[in-house]
């Protein structure tokens, strides 16, 4: 299973990657913004991508509409990332078009399969 | 103004006591005039009498003499009642009878008759009374018709009798004429008296009215000047005050504003005054609005602060406290609103909130890296570690998911304190909560070997389901912190009322007296130390208490030291109840806490 990650923090972009790939046993490839994420989605095409919603330049909001807008990315489903565990918060991102919210700080030993899990009950 | 003259009847027992009152004050002078007459009577018997009769005649005359002189003597050093007036003047009188009498006796003379005629115009000048008048005459015509049967000759009688018999209608006649006159003075005196005595009484009531009226005013100024103290008082520190004071009448119109409510709202107290309340409200609003405005203010503000939103001159809406209360004068019924600007305090609250919102959020992203990568490294995905590294990271590890939870708290404190966390309330079975929030606390009461002994309850709640969960585990964790290892923590819910009543009874150590409110507040927790060897934040209890009065419930602690603790919640049991809470809670809930805890 090949994850990408979203996120502008590198240290959490790789504590994710940790997890995912030593724990999980996931291909995983990251990228720091919206614009480089959307690049990587189409060359890669992952399984699934994990996006972090407050970012620089290109929020995850806007990365996610880019996404879906792209015939290329519009099928690989989208978890968002965020650190606001609000639950409209959690239902407004849900309605943007995300399969499902993950809040910060995530248990990088069970991320992976929180993220499988997300993924076989959608 | 008509004024009626007042009639002075005299009771005819005043008249009488009056008219022998005339008879009395005439005693002392005719006594002491009749005992010289009889002195000088005496000496003319010696000179004058055979020496036959002049012993006799000069005796009598003496001790007739003596007698009324002893009278006189009496009438002046003794106080006499004048009802003794008319005996003590017939006693007289009969002295002058017995004379005469005595007289015409042993001389045999009707001449004689002539003292008799002289007492029967006397006493007819003399008495005031018909009766006692009546008897001396009668004694003397009696005495003088004896007399004359035996000892004066027929002769004479016809002459001295008609003679008598004019004496008599002339005393009788004397007499009524005095009772006539004096009877008319004595009135008139006593009416005057009695008119003087009216005036005078007038007099002194006028006196007393005019000191009465005197105190009055002495009093109405010393109240005016008290009254004018207190309302310079009262003025002083309504101008003063920070809080704005509006007195408005029943319908809202507004009758006086303090300078603190000129300067929160901007207007002048002349622009004021005269104008409905609404027009410090955001929309104005139609008559009827205003009308509806005052009800619905008066429902939800009389004797608590509620929180408003005002509009001030300059058009800028900023939120206010008001408490409002009712009181009654003689134009009718007032409202009095206390007005205090919180609009500073709100922002304060904003950006303090915000900022604890941004600080939180923002350490969540370190602190995501930080825990990710102990948690990585405690668990060995990233290779072996020595022994102490490895308990060094698991330290790490253990408290950078304490801190993770102080900042959940935190916000979801902030949350329920703005109204900003969302509730989803459903009628839920408390069974089927109390089940989880058990689940929940297991494994940590095994670990302690803690019994965690519930009761059937078949009751219902109105609740956020989550959210209690939350509670409930909130609580049954603080039990199994402080039980003793193998003791038992006793959970039961019974319906009271229109309310659950659930309670966690533990068997520690118990909560103090002095601790027992302020458990409840953020940070606050028994011991110091309590955070560091029990874990927890200080916030668990701030939490459940937000959380339940978000159900519209209370919360509080029975305890007593040494015997363990019985933590309650009460919350609504259904819908209808929860609205019912609404309105009663804003009245009670916080006495019913402090009762209860």
């Amino acid at each position: 299973m090949k994850i990408l990650i979203i996120d502008d923090e590198d240290d959490i972009r790789r504590i994710a990657r940790l997890g995912l790939a030593r724990v999980g046993k996931m291909d995983v490839i990251d990228a720091n913004g919206g614009a480089e994420g959307i690049r990587k989605a189409e060359d890669e095409k992952p399984d699934a991508i994990l996006l972090d919603v407050m970012m620089p330049v290109m929020d995850g909001p806007a990365t996610l509409n880019a996404l879906k807008n792209n015939p290329a990315t519009a099928s690989i489903p989208v978890i968002f990332l965020t650190a606001k565990a609000m639950a409209s918060e959690i239902e407004r991102l849900k309605s943007l078009g995300a399969l499902d919210v993950l809040t910060k700080p995530f248990d990088p030993m069970k991320l992976a399969s929180q993220v499988r899990a997300v993924l076989e009950e959608k | 103004m008509i004024f009626s003259t007042p009639s002075y009847d005299i009771e005819e027992k005043d008249l009488h006591a009056a008219l022998n009152a005339v008879v009395f004050e005439s005693l002392f002078p005719i006594s002491g005039g009749l005992g010289i007459i009889y002195l000088v009577i005496s000496i003319g018997h010696v000179l004058l009498l055979p020496a036959s009769l002049a012993p006799v005649m000069v005796s009598v005359a003496l001790v007739t003499a003596g007698l009324l002189f002893g009278l006189r003597y009496l009438l002046r050093r003794k106080p006499i009642s004048v009802r003794w007036s008319h005996p003590l003047g017939a006693f007289i009188a009969g002295l002058v009878l017995l004379n005469s009498l005595l007289h015409l006796y042993f001389l045999s003379d009707p001449q004689q008759t002539t003292n008799l005629l002289l007492l029967i115009i006397g006493v007819g000048c003399f008495f005031l009374s018909v009766r006692w008048l009546a008897l001396i005459i009668g004694a003397t015509v009696v005495g003088w018709l004896l007399i004359a049967w035996q000892a004066l000759p027929s002769q004479s009688w016809i002459h001295f009798g008609f003679a008598l018999f004019e004496a008599v209608a002339l005393s009788v006649l004397v007499h009524g004429v005095r009772i006539k006159i004096f009877r008319r003075l004595e009135g008139l005196r006593m009416r005057d008296r009695l008119r003087k005595a009216e005036l005078e009484g007038a007099l002194i009531a006028s006196d007393e009215s005019r000191r009465n009226v005197e105190d009055s005013k002495h009093k109405l100024e010393n109240t005016v000047q008290a009254l004018q103290a207190s309302q310079t008082y009262s003025q002083s520190i309504i101008s003063n005050m920070l809080v704005g004071l509006i007195i408005t009448d029943e319908l809202g119109v507004i009758e006086s504003v303090n300078p603190a409510v000129e300067k929160i709202f901007g207007y002048s107290h002349e622009e004021l005054i005269g104008q409905h309340l609404k027009l410090l409200m955001p929309q104005p609003g139609t008559k009827k609005d205003r009308e509806q405005f005052l009800k619905h203010a008066y429902l939800r503000s009389i004797g608590r602060i509620t929180e408003w939103e005002g509009r001030r001159k300059s058009g800028e809406i900023f939120p206010f406290e008001l408490s409002l209360f009712e009181f009654h004068t003689l134009e009718g019924r007032h409202f009095a609103g206390n007005i205090k600007d919180v609009s500073e305090r709100r922002e304060v609250d904003r950006l303090k909130k915000e900022f604890i919102s941004t600080v939180s959020h923002e350490l969540r992203t370190p602190l995501t890296s930080i825990r990710g990568s102990l948690s990585l490294l405690a668990a060995g995905v990233l290779g072996e570690l020595p022994e102490e590294a490895q308990e060094v990271v698991t330290i790490a590890e253990r408290n950078s998911v304490r801190l993770i939870g102080l900042i959940n708290d935190i916000l979801d404190l902030e949350r329920l304190e703005s109204g900003k966390l969302e509730m989803h309330f459903d009628v839920l079975e408390m069974a089927a909560i109390l089940e989880k929030s058990v689940e929940s606390v297991r494994g940590l009461a095994q670990q302690q070997e803690i019994a965690l002994e519930v009761e059937n309850t078949e009751t219902k709640v109105y609740a956020d389901g989550d959210r209690l969960v939350q509670v409930m585990v909130n609580l049954l964790s603080n039990a199994v912190k402080f039980s003793p290892e193998k003791s038992a923590i006793t959970v039961t819910a019974e319906q009271k009322d229109r309310c659950v009543e659930v309670r966690v009874k533990d068997r520690g150590r118990g909560v103090p007296a002095e601790h027992r409110e302020l458990i409840f507040e953020r940070f606050r927790q028994v011991e110091a130390s309590d955070s560091r060897q029990k874990g927890g934040t200080g916030l668990g209890l701030a939490i459940c208490k937000a959380i339940i009065e978000q159900h519209n419930g209370i919360i509080g602690v029975e305890s007593e030291e040494g015997e363990g603790s019985t933590f309650w919640i009460q919350i609504p049991s259904d819908h209808k109840s929860y609205y019912e809470f609404v309105q009663q809670s804003d009245r009670s809930s916080s006495n019913l806490t402090k009762e209860r805890s």
